[in-house]
């Protein structure tokens, strides 16, 4: 038996090829103060509120400004306070309560108080959020005793293990007095495009298409914290010119493979400069294929197997993702201990497999030898989901699906999916975050409102499902609630409401004067107080 | 005998031969693309970034997904051809209709549809041509209408100048005493005559149009369905540093197809006008 390739062994592999700079990241205790972080940004979001959209798009600026009750960390629990200085779960799993942080200001000189907590949970994150809606939707209740106490007070017990593995994405805090009584989910809310928060970095300016700054906060809670003096978001669309303004210097840094794989393999190369995947490990993400139920030839499931069959996903890892990656057996990662299975239906590369599934399923090829037309999205954010786009076009049409690819850029492509579900099929890139209830079951509970993004506005509702995930999220005892999410690993790859392809991590490029980087598991979402130059 | 010399003129200008044999073999290869390269020239047929002359199957080796870059080649030249020409056609025609118009009744006709041309040409034309496209929705034919609407505005020009001139004429006069109507003496009496010039620039569009098309397909303004020269520059340019040929070898295409229109359009400029011929 061949040896179990996981993304860690075949990352390792790739980047022990990819040459010796990909080396681990130096880490300093302390740096210097001073200095001006250079920071290629390749999208730009509509606005920068994390806490209505918990993506890691807006997060890359807003982390900065807007800080959650706790982060991500190594080492530990995984999970180290930021806002809240200590949880404790109540037994019956019906309450939790947080000790906030004293003393914290918001950059307009208010007091932060439990009282934000309270509103950015009931209003903001139950309400709007993306991940919030679900995650939080029995919360009944913050209640506020003093400033520095917050009692989360959930209507059905829900595991504590779940809220304490959201709170990095989920909790980003808002301030209560500048989006009471008005309209949070306007992008033009003057707080969502100039957010006030208490993070280590002020936003101080925003040219749509030149650039966002970020200036230190003097007044940050962290003693000493933070070191650089100002960050500078550039706004570059181009990938080919980030890895040339990395070579001249002209920016330290850049996330989310903003550069191009094979520039990043070449950069890698360059003095002066590192290139790895590590500070990703809490954000990886699953190149997937979002089906669209309302059509009817899409409705039926031999029809979505066939498109898995179509689908040959050790040629998409070589190619699109040059072997940063893994191919995905389920909607769980590999590294998604406890939950992850391999015991699920599997899809075999098997064109004539899909023909007969789709010939029995009534599609005759037609005289042109297609069978129906499909209008394929492929998500603008990430040069693997265009290209992964390119190729499923070219999969699909073997097979006699006539994929047509609409290009449309960022704020088009969500509009289009996930609010007018304008699409058969979109390509896109969603994450993994820590625990199956916080990032995954989103996409396939049924009852999501159209508008929220990266949650199913794919029109699937399979009452089945929807009882598993609703078992799964109220069920306090972990082994329970692993063998829960067994059932709905094998429901989903027997089903296929949507196509997970390949799990993959981003690339960095880094620059060797940045100190103190990628230390964190979601390092490019953190709040990089901690950051200095040499 | 005008005809003859010409002919005569053309053919000994080196680089309108030169010219005229680059285009003919874009044309024939354009022409002959579904029978040198049936099927979708976007499939997946070898290894990735095979570089030219490394595979014989692939003589110009594969992008990125391991497409042929040759097929890719000569069925974009179809799409440069088809937006060159149809755009060009189209754009000589509203410029010989606004500029006949304007020119033969003169008066406030002259007067409003001058500055309507005038409104045009103010406006940068690439950057209409990017609102339009956008508007329309990206397409191969969408992206010809652009640049038909975006370049009309020359032979409209030239066309109300010729007639200005001709309009003058005996001939004219003559067939408007034999009480021909306008359209009669518009399109049978004048146009013929003034048509020379109007060919010649339309060799000027059908080069700035293939520019055109090829940069709005580089932004992903064009049908991502179809092989485009500009999108295959755009597609090799995020691994332009090591595999520079997927990028260079569509560029060149463009490159030798603008300069032969042009050498053409130039070669037609001088046998049309002996005393610049002369030089």
């Amino acid at each position: 038996m061949a040896p179990r390739l996981t993304r860690r062994t075949l990352v390792q592999g790739a980047l022990g090829a990819a040459g010796s700079s990909l080396v681990p990241w130096r880490a300093y205790a302390q740096g210097k103060r001073g200095g001006v972080l250079m920071v290629a940004a390749d999208t730009e979001p509509a606005h920068w509120n994390g806490a209505i959209l918990a993506s890691n798009g807006v997060f890359f600026v807003s982390s900065k400004v807007l800080e959650p009750l706790a982060d991500q960390a190594f080492g530990g629990n995984g999970i180290k306070p930021v806002l809240a200085t200590s949880w404790t779960p109540a037994a019956d799993g019906r309450s939790i309560t947080f000790q906030l942080r004293s003393g914290v200001k918001w950059h307009d000189g208010k007091d932060f108080s439990s009282a934000d907590v309270a509103f950015s949970a009931m209003e903001i994150w139950k309400k709007l959020q993306n991940f919030g809606r679900v995650l939080f939707k029995d919360l009944e209740a913050v209640e506020t005793p003093n400033a520095t106490t917050a009692i989360f007070r959930f209507a059905k017990p829900i595991p504590s293990q779940l809220i304490v593995n959201a709170l990095p994405a989920v909790s980003t805090v808002v301030p209560k007095h500048l989006y009471e009584n008005t309209d949070a989910t306007q992008a033009a809310h003057p707080q969502n495009q100039k957010p006030v928060g208490t993070g280590p970095y002020t936003f101080a300016e925003h040219k749509r298409g030149e650039f966002v700054r970020l200036e230190r906060n003097p007044s940050y809670w962290a003693s000493g914290q933070p070191l650089v003096d100002r960050i500078l978001y550039r706004r570059m669309a181009d990938k080919g010119a980030i890895a040339a303004a990395h070579e001249s210097g002209d920016i330290l840094l850049s996330c989310f493979s903003a550069v191009s794989t094979p520039d990043a393999i070449r950069l890698g190369k360059v003095k002066g400069l590192q290139v790895s995947t590590k500070g990703y490990e809490g954000i990886l993400y699953t190149a997937t294929i979002e089906i669209n139920h309302r059509r009817k030839e899409l409705a039926d499931a031999r029809v979505r197997r066939a498109i898995r069959h179509a689908i040959d996903p050790k040629f998409m890892l070589e190619t699109v993702f040059n072997g940063f990656g893994a191919i995905a057996t389920g909607p769980i990662p590999a590294s998604g201990a406890p939950f992850y299975t391999t015991d699920v239906p599997q899809y075999a590369f098997d064109t004539a497999r899909a023909e007969a599934l789709l010939d029995e399923a009534g599609y005759k090829k037609g005289a042109d030898g297609m069978r129906f037309a499909l209008k394929l999205l492929p998500a603008p954010f990430f040069e693997q989901t265009r290209l992964t786009g390119d190729y499923l076009r070219q999969a699909l049409r073997r097979i006699g699906i006539d994929a047509q690819i609409e290009g449309n850029d960022a704020p088009g492509h969500i509009r289009k999916v996930y609010t007018e579900h304008a699409f058969d099929l979109a390509v896109a890139a969603l994450v993994y975050r820590n625990d199956p209830a916080i990032s995954t079951t989103v996409l396939y509970r049924s009852g999501t409102p159209a508008g929220v993004p990266f949650a199913n506005q794919y029109g699937y509702a399979d009452p089945e499902m929807d009882k598993l995930i609703d078992q799964a999220a109220s069920e306090v005892n972990d082994a329970e609630r692993t063998k829960l999410y067994v059932a709905f690993q094998k429901k989903v790859m027997n089903d296929l409401p949507i196509i997970p392809l390949i799990d993959f991590p981003f690339l960095s490029v880094v620059s060797d004067k940045v100190v103190n980087h990628h230390n964190t598991p979601r390092w490019p979402c953190a709040s990089w107080a901690d950051v200095s130059l040499a | 005998m005008n005809q003859r010399s010409f002919r005569e003129r053309f053919s000994t200008n080196n680089g309108a031969l030169a010219g005229l044999t680059i285009l003919s073999l874009v044309v024939l290869a354009a022409l002959a693309a579904p029978l040198l390269f049936p099927g979708d020239p976007l499939d997946i047929v070898g290894r990735p970034l095979t570089e030219p002359f490394e595979d014989w199957r692939f003589p110009l080796g594969t992008d990125r997904l391991g497409r042929d870059m040759l097929a890719g080649l000569v069925h974009g030249a179809r799409a440069s051809l088809f937006v060159g020409l149809v755009a060009a056609g189209g754009a000589i025609l509203i410029g010989i209709l606004v500029g006949a118009v304007a020119g033969y009744f003169g008066g406030w006709i002259d007067e409003a549809l001058m500055r309507l041309t005038e409104t045009f040409q103010t406006v940068p034309g690439f950057i209409l041509a990017l609102a339009l496209v956008a508007v329309m929705g990206p397409g191969v034919v969408s992206v010809a209408i652009a640049i038909a609407l975006v370049s009309w505005t020359g032979p409209a020009r030239i066309t109300r100048a010729e007639f200005l001139s001709l309009k003058q004429r005996e001939f004219v006069s003559a067939s408007r005493v034999l009480g021909q109507g306008h359209g009669h003496i518009i399109f049978r009496e004048i146009l013929p005559n003034a048509l020379a010039p109007i060919i010649v620039l339309g060799s000027v569009i059908v080069a700035a149009a293939i520019l055109i098309e090829s940069a709005l397909s580089y932004l992903g303004l064009s049908d991502p369905n179809r092989a485009t020269w500009g999108q295959m520059i755009a597609g090799g340019r995020a691994v332009f540093r090591s595999a520079w040929y997927v990028s260079a070898i569509p560029g060149f295409a463009i490159l030798l197809t603008v300069l032969a229109v042009s050498l053409v359009g130039e070669g037609l400029t001088d046998a049309a006008n002996p005393r610049t011929g002369r030089r």
